[in-house]
């Protein structure tokens, strides 16, 4: 009994061991992705600039570090924004310019990915801005210059009295660039937006509930022209064609719910669904593979078929 | 069948089909049955006790859909989206300006005369409109109150009032909320109208009895952060404390309404329906439930309990520390945060004391937590 009793009670504690040891690795392991302790991955605040990245810039005070727990502090409820992106962190600090009353404060964002980084980007980008070369991609709309690179996701805004030139701005943005990860290309999954139609720096990527549904997990959307109108292509992503098949059943019970009956539309062996969607008006979506393919804001939603087919092909 | 009607039906089946939900209108049809109003304090302005937040939407449809189903007021600020949030709501308004309240905000830094005036003339630029109905100086707290007093500011808010570019003048406030509240009734002019306020079941009495100050003076309450971080709390099972967090904000008469963000038809339709519903024993359950789960690492931060301990010890900084380590999973971020307190306000001054005698505002074991700080950053 005695003998049991000890066995038991060794092989109890080495299984509490062994549980500690798998259980501070994964602790360390999050953090180390996280804050960037990992050999590989520089702490952000590295990242920033340092004084002197143009001629007379000097960083004034401590750089600000934010995490999930206190980002609403430092960008009040916008925080909220950033967290299904997969915001891991935000280093924030501001130069100054030797001579001057001008400022500009620089937010460099970790999120979780480089699609991350892109999604949070299109969603303060503008067709109108002035696109620059930084990063992956940016643009200045005279105050403020953004770009994102890898996944990591930054903003310069002028922040004291006159505005910099944009001289600054872009020393300072090729200044955080060289010390991110290359290459600095877009992510692949906007290639699948890559089609004549689409309306250039219309393209999304949102991480919750596209087009509203939040069946809809995560996907790409953009503006298109098609027949002088203003349409919207869209792509769910999904991890595989059977969750694919699942989401579409439950867009198709979300429209019977709603009794809108939708009706398949068959060319050459491939089978399109066709509705009016309750907020879009017509629709018509398709899958292939792990992805969604659709096209909506029609009129008369067989017009949409040809778009959907050249989205089709990008998937292939 | 008009869009309306359509989309009544939409969303009710919908929202069943994607949320799973059920009794989507409350079973008697008198709860939850359509908009119900408050009046937006001295303002006068009649607002659905669930308003819309657009801080989070990026389709402007589920806007729209909101509008027609009739919520009519939205908020929204000149910061969000670099203003990007701004033109999607002025698309969901096009067609629909004369049935919803719009309200916005400045630039957290923007006090001068120009910079104030220069905000609104973008948001009304972005906004696609030639009027702002609530124009809000965007978060205040206990430090910088004072930008309600300044003469510049106050100044150019009664020249665009003049120019009928804007109705009436607001303040946020996530921090030091009572402080803010106070300072507004400290004002004789009386020139603010509604305050937006951070305010759910956690929040302490302080911010409830300010509300009601406040509310009773005249301004308008309208609540934000009603979901008092919404953690996750999958380990505990099913458990869904969204609406009753939402009722609990809405059972105070003192606030007029409140303002969830709504990224999609699910949550605009959970958020609906909480219309006209009472705040029931249930509720009351799931949000005791909701807090015993988050309980162990809902610390607010506050630093109220600091001066109730004699050594001086860093709480709210040693309990941050922890919330890395034990909810975040990030131990390096911890011991850093942790190293950052000299040894002298750390956990191991705590040593010197048999019992703890420092005092939560909100009911944490300080003294339990101060151990187990020690224990694992030691």
């Amino acid at each position: 009994m005695g003998t049991r009793t000890t066995r038991r009670a060794r092989t109890c504690t080495l299984a509490c061991v062994i549980g500690a040891l798998i259980f501070f690795s994964l602790l360390s392991d999050g953090a180390t992705r996280a804050y960037g302790a990992a050999t590989n991955v520089p702490a952000i605040e590295q990242l920033l600039p340092a004084s002197g990245f143009a001629k007379g810039w000097v960083r004034e005070g401590k750089v600000e570090l934010f995490t999930k727990e206190n980002l609403y502090e430092h960008i009040n409820g916008e925080a909220e924004l950033y967290m299904p992106y997969g915001f891991e962190a935000l280093a924030y600090a501001v130069y100054g310019k030797s001579g001057t009353k001008e400022a500009l404060a620089v937010d460099l964002y970790r999120m979780g990915s480089a699609i991350d980084a892109f999604g949070i980007y299109s969603n303060y980008r503008s067709p109108d801005a002035e696109t620059v070369k930084a990063g992956a991609e940016g643009f200045f709309d005279g105050s403020q210059l953004m770009f994102y690179q890898d996944s990591h996701f930054a903003r310069i805004s002028a922040s004291g009295e006159g505005t910099p030139d944009k001289a600054a701005f872009m020393a300072c943005a090729a200044a955080i660039g060289k010390e991110l990860p290359s290459p600095a290309r877009p992510p692949k999954e906007i290639g699948l937006l890559n089609i004549p139609q689409v309306v250039l720096k219309t393209e999304k990527y949102i991480a919750e509930s596209l087009l509203g549904y939040a069946f809809f997990k995560k996907g790409l959307t953009a503006e298109a022209t098609l027949d002088n109108k203003t349409v919207k292509v869209f792509v769910v992503l999904g991890d595989s064609p059977e969750a694919a098949r699942q989401t579409l059943d439950l867009y198709i019970n979300s429209l019977r719910a709603a009794k809108v009956e939708p009706r398949n539309i068959e060319k050459k062996g491939t089978f399109t669904l066709a509705a009016k969607d309750p907020l879009y008006r017509g629709l018509v979506i398709r899958q292939s593979g792990p992805y969604l393919f659709g096209v909506t804001n029609l009129e008369n939603p067989e017009k949409g078929i040809p778009l959907l087919d050249e989205l089709e092909k990008k998937g292939k | 069948m008009k869009r309306r009607d359509f989309l009544k039906i939409g969303i009710v089946g919908a929202a069943s089909a994607a949320a799973g939900l059920t009794g989507l209108r409350g079973a008697s049809g008198a709860e939850g049955a359509g908009p119900v109003y408050r009046i937006l304090g001295r303002t006068g302005l009649k607002v659905t006790v669930v308003s819309f937040g657009a801080m989070l939407t990026p389709e402007h449809e589920v806007m729209e859909a909101a509008f027609d189903l009739g919520i009519n007021y939205v908020d929204t600020a000149r910061r969000y989206m670099n203003g990007r949030n701004e033109e999607i709501v002025g698309r969901a308004l096009k067609g629909r300006r004369d049935k919803v309240f719009v309200a916005t905000k400045t630039q957290p830094g923007s006090i001068s005369r120009k910079d104030i005036i220069t905000d609104v003339e973008t948001s009304l630029s972005k906004l696609k409109t030639d009027r702002i109905d609530v124009i809000q100086l965007h978060n205040l707290t206990g430090k910088d109150k004072t930008r309600i007093m300044e003469p510049e500011t106050r100044a150019a808010l009664l020249e665009l009032r003049k120019e009928g570019k804007v109705r009436f003048f607001g303040v946020t406030t996530h921090t030091d909320q009572a402080e803010v509240l106070d300072a507004l009734l400290a004002d004789p002019e009386r020139l603010f109208d509604t305050a937006l306020v951070g305010y759910n079941f956690k929040s302490a009495p302080a911010v409830k009895e300010a509300i009601a100050r406040a509310a009773k003076a005249g301004v308008g309450i309208t609540a934000m952060k009603t979901q008092a971080g919404g953690y996750k709390t999958e380990a505990l099972g099913k458990m869904s404390p969204h609406q009753a967090a939402l009722k609990w904000a809405l059972m105070d008469q003192n606030v007029t309404h409140a303002i969830p963000g709504m990224k999609d038809m699910s949550m605009l339709q959970e958020d609906m329906s909480v219309m006209g519903m009472r705040f029931t024993a249930r509720d009351a359950r799931v949000l005791d439930r909701y807090a015993e789960a988050v309980k162990g690492v809902y610390c607010h931060l506050c630093a109220i309990c600091e001066p109730t301990c004699p050594k001086k010890v860093a709480i709210s900084i040693i309990n941050r520390s922890l919330l890395y380590a034990e909810s975040y999973g990030a131990l390096d971020l911890a011991r850093s945060t942790y190293a950052e307190i000299g040894t002298a306000s750390s956990a191991s001054a705590c040593g010197a004391c048999e019992v703890c005698v420092a005092q939560c505002a909100h009911g944490l074991d300080i003294g339990l937590k101060m151990k187990r700080a020690k224990s694992l950053f030691a």
